[in-house]
């Protein structure tokens, strides 16, 4: 729990205080007034101007007092909640491994402690924590918490205790949230979707079907990060998901995000899906599938000549990726490519095919030393040179260094 | 799991949910953990002590597991058995783990009977 209460009772009193100020200026301003027009003397005057001067200093020291207060009460409430939850942690872990009990009516501690040891543990002993959740009817309020209006400090916390205890009754609500007007509430309820998500075990028993959720995120207004790191969550439950996804109709933020997570998964049996995005007219697209290609180690078939083809586009980030992506292609046929990328204009694009030959074995090497010393390009010897420095393949003390970096 | 002696494991881990889950376990099959839940805090507990196994955390409040373990590496050499248990789950963290001297990687969420038997095999 990090978000602190007490929110209200600030806004209260700086909008009170505020107002009593305004209230006291209109006053001294209606005095000036008077004094001015004649109707009371300078004492008068003086005496309105000292009153409401000392007012004000009384309503700004009760303000800092409360709020110095305020945060002095929440810093003890923490700590001794802290000290509560630090001891319904050992009691649960006990009951957990020796009684297989939990007690009945757990404080709010108790319960953030059950919380944290579903979200630590897996297998055996994080189902019994799961059943204990659900059995205190906490996963019950968690739900109820999220469904209704209430603050959105609590719907917050809701949504992150939701995210620990992996509620899978949690996820119809938790796809509802996604369309929330707030983007803190849309973001955390991806989060715990994720999270909720990654615990189901088998396909058949998903609350919501697979292609649901993915019409949902689809439609959902999350930035692409977002999107990504909640699909990643689901873990090894992410694939179908992904692979609604990757319709024709999503957006191109959608299928970029779609795509990087399934690298990042290594979700290989979506190659026939990504493999056929290479060629998208959106070149985040094209690159994010490039990409996703690298990341498994695998090209789809006739990838070589769309590579080529990407090796000569305006953008840098196309040609870093297609360049990274000649890795997988025959050695001979990627070293003659790779001699005219490792003379790029980007120092990213020479640095990327230089990186690519090492990786081609003995043809890459060979072709390594030889742009070293004879390519036309002194930026392509540069480069290669210093891939060879820095894999300890010459020496920083060699003649040939020295000229070049003359 | 066999009742043994009384063996010496470090356990360094800030979280104190699993600080309390894995001492339990452990405890519970004949271990004495010794923990620490920071950097610090750990190179002081390793100082004083002869452990038979370390159990690390990578994101300690103050440092990088890896330091320790290199250290460690340095001072102790590869006699005792150090086994990462982190959160983090990407290749190039295990593999670095691994590289640096670690004897076993886990990921945490985790279960408590394959810590166990990865916990005795590693002390046999």
């Amino acid at each position: 729990m990090f978000r602190r209460y007490g929110e209200h009772l600030i806004l209260s009193l700086t909008f009170s205080v505020f107002v009593l100020e305004c209230l006291a200026l209109v006053y001294l301003t209606w005095r000036f007034v008077q004094r001015f027009s004649g109707w009371i003397g300078f004492e008068g005057l003086m005496r309105s101007l000292i009153a409401v001067t000392v007012l004000t200093a009384i309503f700004i020291s009760l303000f800092m007092l409360v709020i110095i207060t305020l945060h002095a009460l929440i810093r003890i409430r923490e700590a001794v909640l802290q000290r509560q939850i630090g001891f319904w942690i050992q009691q649960l872990s006990r009951n957990l491994l020796t009684s297989r009990r939990c007690p009945p009516n757990l404080p709010f501690a108790g319960q953030l402690a059950l919380l944290s040891l579903r979200e630590s543990l897996a297998g055996e002993e994080s189902e019994l924590a799961l059943n204990w959740i659900r059995e205190q009817g906490l996963s019950r309020s968690l739900i109820r918490r999220i469904r209704s209006n209430s603050s959105q400090t609590v719907k917050l916390n809701a949504l992150e205790h939701v995210a620990k205890a992996r509620l899978s009754e949690a996820i119809p609500e938790l796809l509802g949230l996604l369309q929330d007007r707030s983007a803190n509430i849309r973001i955390h309820a991806a989060w715990a979707l994720g999270r909720c998500i990654a615990d189901l075990d088998s396909k058949s028993n998903w609350p919501v079907p697979a292609s649901e959720v993915s019409k949902i995120l689809g439609e959902a207004d999350l930035p692409a990060g977002i999107l990504e790191e909640c699909l990643v969550l689901m873990q090894s439950n992410a694939e179908d998901v992904i692979a609604g996804l990757l319709g024709p109709h999503s957006s191109i933020l959608v299928l970029r995000s779609s795509i990087n997570a399934a690298g990042l998964l290594s979700l290989i049996d979506l190659m026939a899906h990504i493999g056929k995005l290479m060629i998208h007219p959106e070149p985040e697209v094209q690159s994010a599938s490039i990409r996703f290609c690298n990341r498994v180690g695998v090209l789809p078939r006739g990838a070589e000549k769309v590579l080529e083809q990407y090796l000569k586009s305006p953008l840098e980030y196309l040609r870093i990726q297609s360049v990274r992506a000649l890795a997988m292609v025959d050695p001979q046929k990627a070293s003659g490519l790779l001699q005219e990328s490792i003379a790029d204009s980007s120092w990213w694009v020479r640095r990327a095919a230089a990186e690519c030959l090492e990786q081609l074995g003995p043809v890459g090497y060979k072709t390594l030393q030889y742009c070293a010393h004879f390519h036309p390009d002194s930026f392509a010897r540069q480069t290669c040179l210093q891939l060879l420095l820095d894999r300890g393949w010459m020496k920083a003390d060699d003649p040939r260094h020295f000229w070049e970096t003359a | 799991m066999v009742q043994e002696a009384t063996k010496k494991l470090l356990l360094i881990e800030d979280c104190r949910t699993v600080t309390a889950v894995v001492r339990i376990a452990l405890e519970r099959n004949g271990f004495e953990v010794t923990s620490a839940e920071n950097l610090s805090d750990a190179y002081v507990r390793a100082e004083g002590m002869q452990p038979e196994l370390v159990i690390l955390d990578i994101n300690l409040p103050d440092g990088s597991g890896f330091e320790f373990l290199r250290d460690f590496r340095e001072q102790r050499g590869k006699d005792v058995p150090v086994l990462v248990l982190s959160g983090l789950k990407q290749e190039q963290t295990i593999v670095r783990g691994l590289e640096l001297g670690a004897n076993d990687f886990m990921t945490k969420p985790f279960r408590i009977r394959e810590l166990l038997a990865r916990v005795d095999r590693l002390v046999k």
